[in-house]
């Protein structure tokens, strides 16, 4: 396994292209951009070596019996799974922000599970191969980020029927070394401070989109990947100091990328899909409800992080003691518990799938994942009630610092007297950061927006056997 | 000393360690290593549930859990047991 330290210098030594605002990240490491995402992704690293976190930290390797960092494991029981969801809490709650590595821990997962299907299926090799590159992903504790969502152009069209073949991640070559792969893969959490990618189709697909049905792990510097890393609420608040920021140590949400891949050369044995699109459905869905499970373990350590703050902030104000103040922070935990809930129940529902691995209940999943995208919005929208309207009126660090403004600031910011001003503009500014903008959308469309959970809640309901159970006590003949 | 996992511990558990470690100046108190050889396993904690499997038999005296500051109490019956004394108590 890697420290956080050997991590920070593993990327050093990568050397992907990455553009951002008109120039090159050279080193992601310590560009102030893409620092904090490092140190967010970095900690995941760090507490695999803490003995007061290794528990949840490290797994016991299914293919080499050796101790390894969970983000490389493939779940081996429902013990495995509810684990998952308990890590991310767990270090939710210290970065207050993603951590980035469930994506690619996931993409590994599913295909684990739709390798095996393809192979059953067709005959082919892919999860061997996969096998082999999961042992090498293990061994080396490399980052991979997890690249399904492609640009997509007009939603309503397949792939093949798009007015630009590139929208969706296509085979343009098959060689007899290898593949070559155009397109882009958007929103790519935690890429720049990955060291490779695994990208897995994003839709389902026809006969006429064979070509789109591509899985394969590519470096994230091989030739002809571009990055451009993407801009977020705020973010430029982290060249100016650390009040402003909120965050300043992990920043909010996972540093993600447009990545484009112009014509991107991948030897066979990275190579897990390539044409079999019949099963690319199987790839969306298995990956996007191990996603989903995640979103009632980051998302409540989150959580925790923004109640937290919303306690403390009534108590700068004086108001904490309030019946309605109580009541609402009741309520925000209320909220993120069951969203808590939801995950452990998916785990611990989970089950054992033909490849071997464990697999979480469908349905469970994407019930955490449909309650996230309201949830959070509404403990969000709960603590600025709490936190009160400076949140979004405060002046500038700069401000507060200069020789002019800091005797006013400090005079005119102050809550109950017993509290530093200085810590009540800290935490507005933690919470502002934490609860608004890029943090929030993510909730929203992260592992798929609202409308994709319905449909699959519609599609894993037993709606017939829901209806013998009312016909039976309404007394009404289920025979015809 | 085992932690458990410490998804969302209701305790500050290095707070047991630091106590004991006072409390106990002649005993030595390491991370747990399945390896190495113990007179006692202190497996703390963060809540009742006891979630993680933990099963030690490389320990003279087996393992003691501590799951709440309370329980810091066992250990502390233990030590009377094999006759150490707390040099202070809180
Ligand atoms: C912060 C963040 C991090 C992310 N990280 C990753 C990552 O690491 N890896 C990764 O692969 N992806 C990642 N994603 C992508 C995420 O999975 C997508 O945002 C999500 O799947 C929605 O896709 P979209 O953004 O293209 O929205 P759209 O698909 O454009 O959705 C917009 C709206 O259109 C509706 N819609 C879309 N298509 C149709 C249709 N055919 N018919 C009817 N309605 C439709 C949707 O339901 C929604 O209401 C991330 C997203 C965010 C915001």
């Amino acid at each position: 396994m890697m420290n956080a330290q050997q991590y920070k210098d593993s990327l050093k030594s990568l050397h992907p292209l990455i553009y951002c605002s008109g120039r090159k990240i050279e080193n992601v490491v310590d560009d102030p951009m893409t620092a904090p995402h490092v140190n967010s992704a970095a900690l995941t690293y760090e507490l695999a070596f803490d003995p007061e976190y290794e528990d949840l930290m490290t797994a016991t390797s299914s293919l080499t019996g050796k101790k390894i960092n969970r983000f490389t494991h493939i779940h081996q029981s429902t013990e495995d799974l509810v684990k998952k969801v308990k890590m991310m809490r767990m270090i939710g709650q210290k970065t207050g922000t993603c951590f980035q590595r469930c994506v690619g821990f996931d993409a590994m997962n599913a295909s684990f599970i739709t390798t095996y299907k393809i192979d059953k299926k067709y005959g082919t090799n892919y999860h061997e191969r996969l096998k082999k590159y999961i042992e090498y992903v293990q061994e080396s504790d490399i980052m991979v980020a997890g690249s399904m969502t492609d640009p997509k152009g007009d939603r309503s069209k397949k792939p093949s029927q798009q007015a630009d073949p590139d929208l969706f991640v296509h085979i343009v070559e098959r060689r007899e070394d290898g593949i070559v792969v155009r397109g882009a893969k958007a929103h790519q959490t935690g890429m720049v401070n990955s060291h490779e990618m695994l990208i897995l189709p994003t839709t389902n697909l026809g006969p006429d989109d064979a070509d789109y049905a591509v899985a394969a792990a590519i470096p994230v510097d091989a030739p002809g990947v571009i990055h451009f890393f993407g801009r977020q609420t705020n973010e430029n608040r982290r060249l100016e100091g650390d009040i402003d920021c909120g965050n300043a140590q992990y920043a909010i949400v996972g540093g993600e990328t447009l990545t484009v891949l112009d014509d991107v050369f991948v030897p066979w044995n990275r190579v897990f899909m390539c044409g079999e699109y019949d099963l690319a459905q199987e790839f969306v869905e298995t990956f996007a409800s191990y996603h989903r499970q995640n979103y009632g373990g980051c998302k409540v350590g989150v959580a925790d992080v923004i109640i937290g703050a919303a306690a403390a902030m009534a108590e700068y104000n004086g108001c904490h003691k309030a019946s309605h103040i109580k009541d609402k922070l009741v309520e925000m935990v209320h909220l993120s518990e069951t969203m808590h809930c939801c995950s452990i129940a998916c785990s611990a529902m989970g089950h054992k799938t033909e490849a071997g691995s464990y697999y979480v209940d469908t349905l469970l999943a994407n019930t955490v994942k449909l309650n996230c995208t309201r949830t959070m919005y509404e403990i969000s929208r709960l603590a600025h009630d709490i936190a009160g309207g400076f949140i979004a009126t405060l002046p500038y660090e700069t401000d507060y610092r200069s020789d002019v403004g800091h005797e006013y600031i400090d005079k005119y910011f102050a809550g109950d007297a017993r509290f530093k001003t200085e810590d009540r503009i800290r935490m507005a500014r933690l919470l502002e950061n934490m609860t608004g903008g890029t943090a929030l959308a993510e909730s929203m469309h992260g592992a798929g927006s609202p409308q994709a959970m319905r449909v699959m809640i519609q599609r894993q309901t037993n709606w017939e056997q829901k209806k013998t159970y009312a016909k039976k006590l309404a007394k009404i003949s289920t025979e015809d | 000393m085992k932690y458990c996992g410490g998804c969302n511990p209701n305790y500050e558990r290095s707070g047991i360690v630091k106590r004991a470690r006072s409390e106990y100046p002649r005993a030595e108190f390491t991370p747990y290593d399945k390896a190495g050889y113990y007179d006692l396993v202190l497996v703390i904690c963060g809540c009742l549930e006891e979630c993680f499997t933990f099963a030690c038999s490389n320990s003279r005296h087996g393992a003691i859990p501590i799951r709440a500051p309370e329980e810091y109490r066992r250990l502390q019956a233990f030590m009377e047991a094999v006759g150490e004394r707390a040099e202070t108590t809180n």
